[in-house]
């Protein structure tokens, strides 16, 4: 299992390598650069040289990616053109907002995507599985912004049962102490202040709502599926031969056998949740590193780009590592070597 | 030119689919230790009252806003958001008069004298100040500030934009040429030349007074690479009404009241104001609906009914300070025929242009580059107004006669102010231009994405393009616009002055406006500018569209909050309900 790791981590530097390659040609083929972020209308062509030469956009491309990656392996990731703060204090600052945002979207789509999936796989064919499986689709094809924006105005302007922007009440708390970033955590454990902790789950639930969609109605789909596909093997048919119960088989036999691909694909949304969800995090005022490097793409801030995208394909990869690494133990005949 | 975060903005159209006279009121002046004065400002630093009920003091006020600031070391400071954060953190040696573009107060400086021969400023400080980390503001900080302005560290040139605007560059290249101290209340600047808009230009908050102290304790020298330059994100430092508290990038910027303010009688009635950057226009407003936030700005023009209409809010309007416009590069043809031109301007109907896009008085129809609560404004009589058989006239007359092929070029992935929906405002004009015989291909790039750079060098012949003035003063605008250049435009190595842009190389112009900048006299100045712009508008460089302002949205429990078209707003002056 470790040699396992090791090799997957190794295999990590050639992916990391023709990423930051490609990120970098194609982030240099877009038409602009920051100077025009910078210095705006009305400008001369010295003041666009200036600039140019200033964030050594006049190198040859082949110059700035070695001078990018001289900077990489000094452990400097580069800083903003535009906001001038170096990439890795933005993102360590950002990402906790996302994690959370990412946890609480994922909660929300394994805690009901997964029994939907399974009630919907048990009544193959009822009312209630063409209901879950409608649902799904919706829950699918509804545009994000949509959702967010409907949600934002029922629950926040119309209801007024819940706020629409930010991680907390401003107005009532301060987390300037811990700066941890983590809100959940610091109001819990670390202030250990109830009100405080629910204000931060109450700022949570419209945007987890909004993100937590489509992971939700691909989790019940896959639920549903992966359940249906088990349910029809001779050991199930086996077991209700040897008389054990329903529920036994559902747990002993069922769900574990069906939770690989549900497991594959909970880690594959959840990665993609940690690439920072831009239209949720711009409809809520989230914090996070998704709105950041919308925000750098719309600038062409190009240090920005390459180093934000290049931390999360790190992540995405880990985070499928980990994925990988569990089936051995949801699953103890697979065996890593 | 007061930078928008235009991403703030686009998010709107991807969740759709994805901002002193030195004059002032003349008095007596210490005496003027060099050159013998002729411009004095006023000791009186008057305590602005805002009208309705007597201020309540305390609260904290969320001021919802369209971005987190880009920074706050003040030299560097050119986005909106970083002004508003700055202009409550820090002071100018003289201020706009609140709600004024033009009006000077004094601020850190109690008084100012101008030498005769407009070179030197003599500026007599405030006694008594300190910035919020306990050092004094006195000549010696004040030299200090001027002196970085000059000798702008090497790490941070190419990050500011208005010392290298309004000074010209760095160290010899600097418009200033001395800055001393003559005791600890008094510093004069020198210049190397003239510069009648100099005094107004410090009002700007990027010539705010910072703590010297504070600048070198947090490496704010060492430019944005450094690590250990923590300066704009921990402890930005300056004498004003309110201080730094807290950033959390992307969440929110708070400000504290200062309990030393040396300006007691204009010491802020809030306890803290917390800044929410909020990117989407929809979800501000949405926001301020459901009480999350206290006020908003950037307010959509779509938007400014709803507001209207809803008790329990309050539209602040800004005056208009923005200018949209159609330019033209002299260079390139048909435009190099004043003819064809002046037909663009007759075919395109701007009434239904600013009726169809600045609905609800989001805009006026615009005849100048200079805006019309300008003291240079004159309406602009010499093209003459929407008139389509003159036009095609006009053309027929050209040395491109119908069907007159152009190509117009307007930008995406963009709104600003004065050009809120460029696409369907090119759509709106074309059928204009058609109907006076050209036949219009259009062309466009994204923003950030090669347009501004592409226009800057002037490459396109017929352009969408605008301004949004720092202070209301022409050679902010057209004094910026059609200045020359001997760098290479579009590839062409020039040997002589041009200007890129416009193709503007009117000798007649260029010494117009050389002179109406120069002149210290604002009486003379005036009429300068009001002949420079004469001289300009009969060349017809660009067709004028509309003049925009932008409006705020707040709850009625805000008070006291006084819009300015410069967006040097005042937050010391604002105040909400008791218990709000």
């Amino acid at each position: 299992m470790l040699k396992y790791i090791v090799r997957r981590l190794i295999l990590l530097v050639p992916i990391l390598f023709g990423l930051s390659l490609f990120i970098i040609v194609f982030v240099h083929a877009l038409p602009g650069d920051p100077c025009s972020s910078i210095l705006g209308e009305h400008t001369s062509p010295e003041r666009i040289a200036a600039c140019r030469h200033g964030l050594g956009l006049d190198k040859p491309l082949y110059e700035q990616y070695f001078d990018y990656m001289n900077g990489l392996f000094h452990g400097n990731l580069g800083t903003s053109a535009t906001d001038r703060v170096p990439v890795l204090t933005e993102f360590v600052s950002r990402f906790p907002a996302t994690v959370e945002l990412s946890i609480a979207a994922m909660a929300v789509a394994i805690g009901l995507g997964v029994p939907l999936g399974i009630a919907a796989a048990k009544r193959q064919g009822s009312v209630f599985d063409n209901l879950a499986t409608v649902g799904s689709l919706i829950g699918i094809s509804i545009p994000i912004f949509f959702l967010g924006l409907l949600l934002a105005y029922v629950f926040g302007v119309w209801l007024h049962w819940l706020p629409t922007a930010g991680r907390f009440s401003l107005r009532q708390y301060d987390f300037s102490h811990a700066g941890t970033n983590f809100l959940l955590w610091e109001s819990l454990v670390i202030n250990r202040n109830i009100p405080e902790f629910l204000d931060v789950v109450r700022h949570l639930i419209l945007p987890a709502i909004a993100l937590g969609s489509i992971p939700l109605a691909v989790v019940a789909r896959i639920t549903r599926s992966a359940v249906l596909e088990v349910l029809n093997e001779d050991y199930v048919r086996t077991a209700r031969a040897k008389g054990l119960t329903t529920r036994r088989i559902d747990r002993r036999h069922v769900l574990r056998n069906a939770m690989l691909p549900i497991a594959t694909i909970i880690g594959l949304q959840t990665g993609l949740l940690l690439g920072g969800a831009v239209l949720t995090e711009t409809i809520f005022s989230w914090g996070g590193v998704g709105s950041w490097l919308f925000q750098a793409a719309v600038d062409k801030d190009f240090i920005v780009i390459q180093s934000g995208t290049l931390i999360l394909a790190t992540l995405f990869v880990l985070v499928n590592l980990t994925v990988d690494v569990s089936y051995a133990y949801l699953n103890p005949r697979i065996r890593y070597s | 030119m007061l930078r928008l975060r235009i991403g703030a903005l686009i998010a709107a159209g991807a969740i759709a689919f994805a901002a002193c006279s030195g004059a002032a009121t003349a008095a007596p002046s210490v005496a003027a230790p060099s050159a013998a004065p002729v411009t004095s400002g006023a000791p009186a630093s008057t305590a602005p009252v805002p009208s309705g009920p007597t201020p309540v003091n305390g609260g904290t006020w969320i001021f919802g806003s369209a971005s987190d600031p880009s920074t706050l070391d003040a030299i560097l400071i050119q986005d909106g958001e970083s002004f508003r954060i700055a202009q409550q953190i820090y002071e100018t040696l003289i201020k706009l008069k609140p709600g004024s573009a033009s009006d000077l107060e004094p601020d850190l400086a109690k008084t100012w004298d101008t030498s005769t021969d407009g070179l030197t400023y003599t500026f007599h400080l405030q006694t008594g100040v300190n910035f919020s980390d306990g050092t004094p503001f006195n000549a010696d900080a004040a030299v200090y500030n001027v002196n970085r302005w000059k000798n702008l560290p090497a790490a941070l040139q190419g990050d500011d934009y208005y010392d290298v605007t309004v000074f010209g560059g760095y160290g010899a290249n600097s418009l200033i040429k001395t800055v001393t101290k003559i005791d600890d209340a008094t510093f004069s600047i020198t210049l190397t030349k003239p510069k009648a808009d100099f005094l107004t230009a410090m009002t700007l908050i990027p010539f705010a007074m910072q703590s010297p102290t504070a600048l070198q304790a947090h490496h704010a020298d060492l430019g944005s690479k450094a690590p250990t330059n923590d300066y704009w994100q921990k402890a930005p430092t300056g004498t004003g009404p309110f201080m730094f508290s807290e950033f959390v990038p992307g969440d929110h910027y708070t400000i504290v009241k200062n309990p030393n303010y040396w300006d007691t009688a204009n010491a802020a009635h809030l306890d803290k104001i917390i800044f929410q950057p909020i990117a989407d226009s929809a979800n501000r407003l949405t926001a301020l609906k459901s009480g999350t936030v206290d006020t908003i700005d950037f307010v959509d023009a779509t938007q400014l009914k709803d507001i209207s209409s809803d008790s329990s809010l309050q539209l602040l309007t800004r005056p208009p300070l923005d200018i949209g416009k159609l330019g033209f590069n002299q260079t390139q043809k048909p435009f190099n025929d004043i003819k064809v031109r002046t037909a663009v301007a007759l075919a395109i109907d701007k009434n239904a242009l600013v009726n169809a896009f600045f609905p609800n008085g989001a805009g006026t129809v615009a005849d100048s580059d200079l805006i019309n609560n300008m003291p240079a404004y004159e309406p602009n009589t010499g093209v003459g107004t929407f008139d389509a058989a003159a036009a095609k006239t006009m053309l027929q007359s050209s040395t491109c006669p119908p069907p007159c092929a152009v190509t117009f070029w307007y930008p995406d992935s963009v709104s600003r102010p004065y050009m809120l929906d460029p696409q369907n405002e090119y759509l709106a004009i074309k059928p204009m231009l058609e109907a006076a015989g050209f036949v219009v291909t259009p062309n466009h790039k994204p923003w950030h994405g090669g347009y501004l750079t592409d226009e800057a060098n002037g490459v396109y012949p017929m352009f969408f393009i605008g301004w949004i003035y720092d202070y209301a003063d022409p050679a902010d605008g057209p004094g910026l616009f059609y200045a020359t250049s001997t760098a290479d435009c579009n590839g062409v190595k020039e040997t002589t002055a041009h200007n890129c842009e416009f193709g503007e190389d009117n000798p007649l112009v260029a010494a117009a406006m050389a002179k109406a900048i120069a002149e210290p006299d604002q009486t003379t100045r005036t009429q300068d500018w009001k002949d420079a712009m004469k001289l300009i508008n009969a060349d017809v460089p660009d067709v004028p569209l509309v003049w925009a302002g932008s409006s705020l949205a707040s709850t009625t429990k805000v008070h006291g909050y006084i819009p300015s078209p410069t967006q040097s707003e005042y937050f010391n002056l604002v105040w909400k309900d008791a218990g709000s």
